[in-house]
């Protein structure tokens, strides 16, 4: 044995072995080693095996069915190219093979020099300003191949990037600069620099403050300054607009570049109840969180008995925002119901959906609104260990969350004896590791218990037998982040927002080939045409919108025909389509929608756990019947196989990945003919 | 010749694709609109396969949890949306299911498509043609076309892996169902297999996506029973294609005793696969039962009787009559010259009770003395004479099922992954669930610390201190107030507890006290004794790592004692559980292998006993006892003991002191081996009878949880005799006629004679498949749990155990501490293993050395080193290993050049005369060349196997020898 291999040993095994009375802990002993050594060498499993108590082959099964754990060297740099639909929906498909043919690599390879490592990666939660590509832990946005041309000079020249600057000392004046990934990935960093260096030359006496993003993407980065009147915009700002704007001292209203009081803003006229701290506070700030109403859900919870806030919660009519729009009542019923001493709450913050990143926009920009939902969640359903499952392709929101978390325990919101109530309960992030199926709910139990992310069978429901084989209750980080609202508002107020048996709000996202792409909060309801056209405001291209594929990869794609749908979980069954977790990808004329539903084939056979025989087998047989299709294979014959395929997937899946992934096939063959 | 007949109705396992329920309360559905009951909990398929609908599956099998992934099963359900898998829904009152429909028909039609579009389509040549899950879906579901072709993505060009030793893996032809993968999770308990990658790409895998030789797998078979396609194949069924019948019998290797389809082409073995329905295995099996039966025609195997006049003659062939005449001749020749007590037998572990029974019943009869003692003299004899003392039957109190009811397990001395590996398979299961486990054994077996297996208490004591260490347990568990009174009180003799209570409350028998005499902490010990005692079911298993110490019965009685006080006896989840060694170690001592003991345990000085078998037998019975083993040793050096009939057993490896008992062989005149091969004690014989493998026989195992078995007889025996017949031969010959026309027989009278097998007969055994004694009116059935309500001897005893330090102590001349064990792929002497490919998972034996002590003799990992004790010197390979402590070491005995014996002494037991195997203080120092006993050895052996091979060549009918070649 060489002593490199042994030196990797000890490291692997210090890492366990710091981990291992945790249960369930191999992915974050394995994202440790990846972490230190930057890739898992196959050495260090047997020393992984031995401190966790698991065989080799669990380790290597483990390993080798996540896409981001690496078994090889990897570059210096890793450059994450974005497949999802709304970077295809801008040219993403180019900027592919732009990439693969600059780099003179395919994915999975890393350059001769060693310097780059390119791998695919589907959604990093930048969908309203496609495409993306992410370099280590940087998002990029818009970027076509000659932006990608000039980002690899710039990543030669290190010393251009801009280092994240973050909330300063409080002073005169309050400025406001976006920390969201998608605002910084358009320059959020390199103002808040240029106002920190501006505010230190000419002593404006400025206090920066670096808030989550509102979801304008299309006017990020957005920079705001508070005056007695509120707080005033400038859009797409830059280092160069910052010295203008400041160069006659603090900007104010009737700045001719002003976009006005932000509140008045017309994108703005939303009724934002989850999201009506975004882009508004400090998100690491407990006192600007409860400065906003923030924690006094908590405070309310913790004077009702956990039937009282169960019931509340049944009341608002409150459906799980994951996607299966499930009654979040009854599901928290069941945990409440359900005999055991142990019991777990689950955030799902897997949020893999192509066109969604509500998620990550919350973990960014107010963290503590989740942390505070899941601690009402516990004390509703009796629960003492929570753990918010994190999608590893979201680097910054988990920093962000880790932080609120330290926060939270110090300042006595979670941790023992929270704020003096006797109640004790703890919150662990777990990152994920590069699986879409681990969105699913006991495909995500098993990665939690440090397994593969394969997909349990139901019944037993996780509320009654879930994580470690106790009650669960698993929610969706919406979900969890609408419940603070609702008890401080009480469930009237929330169930008379929306309308028919969807109630509340939903925080649509729109993605893709649209002009203000970004965060469109807006009680159920609203139909379709007018979030595209009045907020969206087109297609970005100027083409007319053919299609928009709406809840995510699995979602059908919807003509323009069925634009006046109203946004709400019945109507969107009635298309045959879907609300999801509120993602909306937009697409102009050009596309090629055959391609798009041999991509929805595609997309699943790369995802699929493999438990199941439709959906493993099956989604490679559907792009290869597709393949035909298009090529003019036997049409017919083939038309009338993909269909059964289509079917068997649907009826025989074990899971909603296979279940579904016909869907967005099926739309195009029905409602575009002509495209497959 | 017996007459040979198939008393068994033998037919292929029914698989009814899920476990069963053990829910009391009771289901009625609807399937395809006949109305079923059945336990809650049932799943559909179950359920509908148990009216007799089989709903088609490909991942679902009754030996594993529910699984989902091949969505064959699905069913429709009224008023529910959608098709759930049959497999993972449980049936629920008022339910009712279709189980085929049109849809259903074409779902599955498609489904199967799917596998076929990535399946090798060479049905005709595949090894598993006419016994593939897959190709019978196919069949019933009505596949007649591939529409999606067969040129698209598939794995038909995957490598195949022919590295594991007796079975192949090839993943071209796997549908990635998991069952594999599932089986060596939860049947075996090794987590050996996994899926590598995901989705399409997703392959079994053993280990880290390596060769299955060199992977976590330890050959169980448990993936290849699971495998329903040609994935996984045995490779005799590779080279000989699929068996036409089959017939259940006992497996021969180990006390747990599985249960066995033998399964056959005419009279040629094919494979063996466990049974799903034996009652000690459950479908389960090891690399040894399993696989390791080609032994029984290996080209070794002697199959015409021998005889010579001296030990330096050649071999001579002979008929079964001359052979007979040849050996009772001189049998009597010796008890004219030297007196009756002059001669004697010893009974075999491995044969069957039956001819066991008719061993000590010639020895008893025509020899007309008590010199018979068996093999479990130097195992298992403590563990009758000490729980025969304090419980009042020399028997393990439990069944294995039992164990899955135990919260705390202590396991001392015992290593049951490799020495009873389907019990330790089951015991791992219930650890998965929660169990706690305390280990005392001065070695780290693979159970303190294995995947999904941790010891809460690992007490790593000093060889020869277990004694020291049970007493400062029962100490802990007194001092601190743990014991059962109420227990106490009811189940036990009261004065005999009080002078036990005063005994081990003495302060020299505390944990802290004891410390520096077994070397483990107090507080561990404290805390150990607190999970036994808090527990709410305790159980004790233990090994020979407990009775081969000259405090053997000592350390028996101090088990009984901890479970007696601390009320962990007389139910399910508890008790005490000696693991056995060999195959019929129980049944060898029940049926009276002793020289003290009539069958059933029942001593020479019981006149009633003795009056109930002069009057079945017809002639007088010596009441005086006879010689145990060492006795006959040292007796024959004496010059008074001289002629012994040794069945199945090969003392001249197995027992202590080998130079000690190559001189009490070579003193003798006439030593009668009946064996499969030469072993090392035929070399000293003059007269080999060649016996029978199991596969031969008709008879019955009795395994170490009472559990009476059957074994059948699957071929012909090679030598044209049953063994049982050999021995009737011989004692006829001598004088007393004994004739039985088949092994039933020798069972009706064992019945007969003996209390506790007084409701067992074969018709019984065919009804039941197995049966635990005691067996009688009472418990007709017979008995899962010995000691309900009452200990057998009335009161429980608990007798003062001391502890006395042994004679072999280390000192300076012998600083060190051997102590012996068995491995998995090995089996005993390893006569038959190591005629089997299992040789190459063991070549030979090693020295484990602790790091620290080889460092300071310059000792390095693969080097050989000279052991010495005062017995004898011997040289093995060093296999430098923490799994020892500092000052011990510890090697195997698989291979007779090793020389294990010829170290180790000749200390006993003091009640029992077991050997003190696990105890002998050594120096241990580099070497370059073997031993010099080593190199004697070598000389012998050649010379003796050129006698053989002379005697062959001049045989005329050689082809005796041949013909099973």
């Amino acid at each position: 044995m060489t002593e490199n291999v042994q030196h990797w040993i000890n490291i692997a095994s210090r890492i366990a072995t710091a981990l291992m009375d945790k249960p369930g802990v191999l992915l974050p002993v394995l994202h440790g080693i990846q972490d230190e050594l930057g890739y898992i060498p196959a050495q260090v499993i047997p020393a992984v095996a031995k401190v966790l108590n698991l065989s080799r082959a669990e380790v290597h099964g483990v390993v080798s069915f996540y896409h981001l754990f690496r078994t090889e060297p990897r570059g210096k740099k890793i450059i994450y190219i974005c497949r999802a639909e709304s970077c295809q929906a801008m040219g993403g498909r180019k900027l592919e093979l732009h990439v693969k043919e600059r780099l003179g690599i395919g994915y999975h390879e890393t350059t001769t020099d060693g310097e780059i490592s390119l791998e695919p990666v589907y959604c990093v939660g930048n969908c309203a300003c496609s495409p993306a590509i992410m370099v280590d832990e940087h998002v990029h946005s818009r970027v076509t191949p000659a932006v990608f041309d000039q980002m690899l000079d710039e990543m030669i020249d290190e010393e251009a990037r801009a280092t994240f600057v973050g909330s300063t000392k409080s002073a005169t004046t309050r400025v406001f600069v976006p920390s969201d990934s998608t605002a910084r990935s358009l320059g959020a960093d390199r103002v808040a620099a240029a106002v920190v260096a501006l505010d230190a030359t000419l002593n404006l006496d400025i206090e920066l403050v670096r808030t989550g993003s509102r979801g304008l993407y299309g006017l990020e980065p957005l920079l705001e300054i508070e005056t007695e009147r509120g707080r005033v915009g400038f859009s797409n700002v830059d280092s160069e607009t910052v010295k203008r704007l400041f160069s006659q001292g603090i900007p104010t209203i009737d700045h001719r570049e002003c976009l006005g009081l932000m509140e008045e803003h017309p994108w703005l006229k939303q009724p934002r109840l989850t999201c009506a701290r975004l882009g508004v506070i400090d998100p690491l700030s407990v006192d600007d969180y409860r400065a906003h109403e923030g924690f006094a859900g908590l405070e309310a919870a913790l004077q009702l008995s956990p039937q009282a806030i169960v019931s509340t919660i049944a009341d608002s009519g409150l459906r799980g925002r994951g996607g299966a729009a499930f009654p979040a009542g009854i599901k928290w019923q069941t945990v409440l119901d359900a005999g055991s001493e142990q019991k777990y709450v689950i955030c799902n913050a897997d949020e893999g959906d192509s066109g969604t990143f509500i998620d990550r926009m919350i973990m960014e920009g107010d963290p503590f609104m989740l942390i505070e939902g899941m601690t009402i969640a516990a004390l509703a359903v009796g629960a003492t260990q929570a753990y918010i499952y994190i999608r590893a392709e979201y680097p910054q929101a988990i920093k962000t969350m880790e932080k609120a978390l330290d926060i939270a325990y110090i300042t006595n919101h979670i941790g023992k004896d929270i704020l003096g109530s006797g109640r004790d309960f703890d919150i662990e992030i777990r990152k994920a590791a590069g699986a879409y199926i681990c969105g699913e709910e006991t495909s995500m139990l098993e990665s939690l218990e440090g397994k593969r992310g394969q997909v349990r069978f139901r019944p037993p429901l996780p509320a009654i037998e879930g994580l470690f084989g106790q009650p669960t209750l698993v929610n969706n980080l919406v979900s969890l982040a609408s419940v603070p609202d609702i008890l401080v508002k009480g469930a009237d107020y929330y169930r008379q927002i929306g309308t028919g048996k969807s109630r509340g709000t939903l925080t649509v996202q729109l993605a893709g080939n649209i002009k203000h792409g970004g965060l469109v909060e807006v009680p159920f309801g609203i139909s379709l045409r007018e979030i595209l056209e009045d907020f969206g405001g087109g297609s970005a291209s100027g083409r007319p919108i053919k299609a928009v594929q709406a809840g995510g990869p699995l979602g059908a794609y919807i003509p323009v025909s069925e634009f006046d749908t109203p946004l709400d979980y019945e109507s969107f069954k009635e298309i045959d389509s879907m609300l999801g977790h509120g993602g909306i990808v937009a697409f102009d004329d050009t596309t090629d929608l055959g391609e798009m539903a041999r991509f929805a084939m595609e997309f699943c056979s790369i995802e699929s756990c493999g438990k199941c025989t439709p959906c493993r087998i099956g989604s490679v047989r559907g792009v290869e019947v597709i393949d035909r299709i298009r090529a003019g294979e036997n049409p017919h014959e083939n038309r009338i196989l993909l269909q059964d395929l289509c079917d068997t997937m649907i009826d025989g899946s074990l899971c909603a990945l296979g279940g579904m992934a016909p869907f967005p096939v099926l739309s195009v063959m029905r409602k575009f003919p002509d495209e497959l | 010749m017996a007459s040979v007949v198939n008393y068994y109705r033998v037919g292929a396992e029914v698989d009814l694709g899920t476990p069963g329920a053990s829910s009391s309360e009771q289901i009625t559905l609807t399937i395809d609109g006949a109305a079923i009951t059945v336990a809650k909990g049932t799943s559909i398929m179950r359920a509908a396969a148990i009216a007799g609908t089989n709903i088609p599956k490909l991942c679902a099998s009754e030996d594993l949890e529910p699984f989902g992934s091949c969505r064959l099963c699905l069913v429709e359900i009224e008023g529910r949306n959608g098709y759930p898998a049959s497999c993972t829904t449980q049936v629920e009152a008022g339910m009712q299911v279709q189980t085929q429909t049109d849809h259903l028909a074409k779902l599955r039609r498609n489904v199967m498509e799917l596998y076929i579009s990535d399946h090798p389509l060479d049905c005709l040549t595949c090894p598993a043609n006419g016994n593939c899950e897959l190709q019978d879906m196919a069949g019933v579901v009505g596949l007649r076309d591939v529409r999606y072709g067969y040129d698209g993505a598939n794995h038909l060009d995957a490598p195949k892996d022919e590295t594991a030793l007796y079975f192949t893996f090839d993943p071209g032809k796997c549908i990635v169902c998991s069952r594999c993968v599932r089986a060596c999770e939860e049947q075996q308990g090794t987590f050996a297999l996994t899926i590598d990658g995901r989705g399409f790409d997703s392959k079994i895998a053993a280990s880290q996506n390596e060769d299955f030789l060199g992977s976590e797998c330890v050959s169980c078979g448990a993936c290849v029973k699971a495998c329903p396609t040609a994935t996984l194949s045995e490779k005799s069924i590779i080279k000989l294609g699929q068996p036409d019948k089959a017939t259940v019998t006992t497996c021969a290797y180990c006390g747990v005793g599985c249960s066995f389809r033998a399964e056959m082409q005419g009279d040629q073995l094919v494979r063996m696969v466990p049974n799903r329905d034996g009652h000690a295995n459950h479908g389960h099996a090891c690399v040894k039962g399993r696989f390791a039966f080609g032994y029984a025609t290996h080209k070794d195997r002697i199959t015409a009787p021998l005889i010579r006049d001296s030990i330096h003659d050649e071999w001579r062939p002979a008929s079964w009559e001359e052979a007979i005449t040849f050996a009772a001749t001189r049998l009597k020749a010796l008890q004219q010259k030297y007196g009756r007590k002059s001669i004697g037998g010893i009974t075999s572990s491995r044969c069957t009770n039956e001819e066991v029974f008719v061993v000590q019943k010639f020895i008893r009869t025509a020899v007309g003395n008590n010199n018979v003692d068996t093999c479990a003299r130097v195992c298992h004899s403590p563990t009758g004479y000490g729980l025969k003392t304090t419980l009042g039957e020399s028997a393990g109190t439990q069944t294995f099922d039992s164990v899955m009811m135990a919260d705390a397990i202590i396991i001392i001395g015992a290593n049951p992954t490799d020495a009873h590996p389907v019990f330790a398979s089951q015991m791992k299961r219930r650890l998965r669930q929660g169990a706690s486990l305390i280990i005392a054994d001065p070695r780290a077996i693979d159970l303190v610390d294995s995947p999904h297996t941790r010891a809460d208490y690992h007490l790593q004591l000093r060889p020869g201190t277990n004694v020291a260490l049970i007493n400062a347990l029962a100490h802990t568990i007194i001092d601190e107030g743990l014991e059962h009174k109420q227990f106490i009180s009811d189940r036990c003799e009261t004065q005999p507890f009080k002078v036990w209570k005063a005994f081990i409350s003495e302060q020299r028998n505390s944990p802290e006290a004891l410390e520096e005499v077994t070397g483990v902490a107090a507080a561990e010990v404290r805390a150990a004794a607190r999970v036994y005692a808090n527990a709410r079911n305790g159980a004790i298993y233990y090994g020979l790592g407990v009775t081969e110490h000259s405090q053997g019965s000592t350390m028996v009685m101090g088990i009984a004692n901890l479970a007696m006080v601390t009320g962990n006896l007389g139910r399910e989840g508890v008790g005490v559980n000696p693991l056995r060694g060999q195959n019929n170690v129980q049944g060898s001592c029940d049926m009276g292998s002793f020289p003290h003991e009539l069958p059933g345990y029942r001593h020479l000085s019981d006149t009633a006993a003795r009056a109930l078998f002069e009057e079945e037998w017809q002639v007088e019975l010596d009441s005086e006892p006879g010689y145990r083993i060492p006795n006959m040793f040292d007796a024959a050096i004496d010059g008074e003991f001289k002629g012994l009939y040794i069945q199945g057993e090969d003392i001249a490896q197995s027992d202590p002191d080998t130079q000690h008992v190559y001189a009490a062989l070579s003193a003798m005149e006439c030593v009668i081996v009946q064996d499969l091969f030469l072993n090392e004690t035929a070399k000293f014989a003059h007269v080999f009878l060649p016996g029978s493998s199991f596969l031969e026989k008709d008879g019955t195992f009795t395994n170490a949880e009472r559990r009476i078995s059957p074994v059948r007889m699957v071929m012909q025996p090679k030598s044209g005799m049953s063994e049982w017949e050999i021995t009737c031969a011989l004692s006829t010959a001598m004088g007393y006629a004994m004739s039985y026309e088949h092994p039933r027989q020798i069972m009706e009278e064992i019945a007969r004679l003996t209390p506790t097998f007084q409701g067992v007969s074969y018709e019984k055994l065919d009804a039941l498949g197995s049966i635990q004694w005691p067996c009688n009116d009472q418990s007709p059935n017979g008995t899962p749990f010995m000691h309900v309500g009452e200990f057998v001897r009335g009161k429980g005893y608990f007798a003062p155990t001391p502890y006395v330090a042994t004679d072999e102590r280390s000192n300076s001349r012998y600083p060190l501490l051997l102590t012996t064990g068995r491995i998995l792929s090995q089996y005993n002497v390893g006569a038959q293993t190591r005629r089997t490919e299992n040789l190459k998972y063991h070549a030979e034996d090693q020295l484990e050395i602790h790091p620290d002590d080889a460092e300071l003799r310059g000792i390095v990992d693969g080097s050989w080193v000279g052991i010495k004790s005062r017995a004898g010197e011997t040289v093995l390979r060093a296999c430098v290993t923490d799994r020892v402590q500092p000052g011990v070491i510890y090697t195997t005995f698989h291979h007779p050049e090793s020389g294990a014996n010829v170290v180790t002494t000749d200390n006993s037991d003091w009640a029992t005369n077991c050997p003190e195997y696990k105890v002998t203080a050594v120096q241990a120092y580099p070497v370059s060349h073997p031993s010099q006993w080593q190199e004697m050895f070598q000389r012998f052996n050649r010379e003796q196997q050129q006698l053989l091979a002379a005697g062959r060549e001049k045989d005329p009918a050689r082809e005796r020898f041949d013909k099973i070649k």
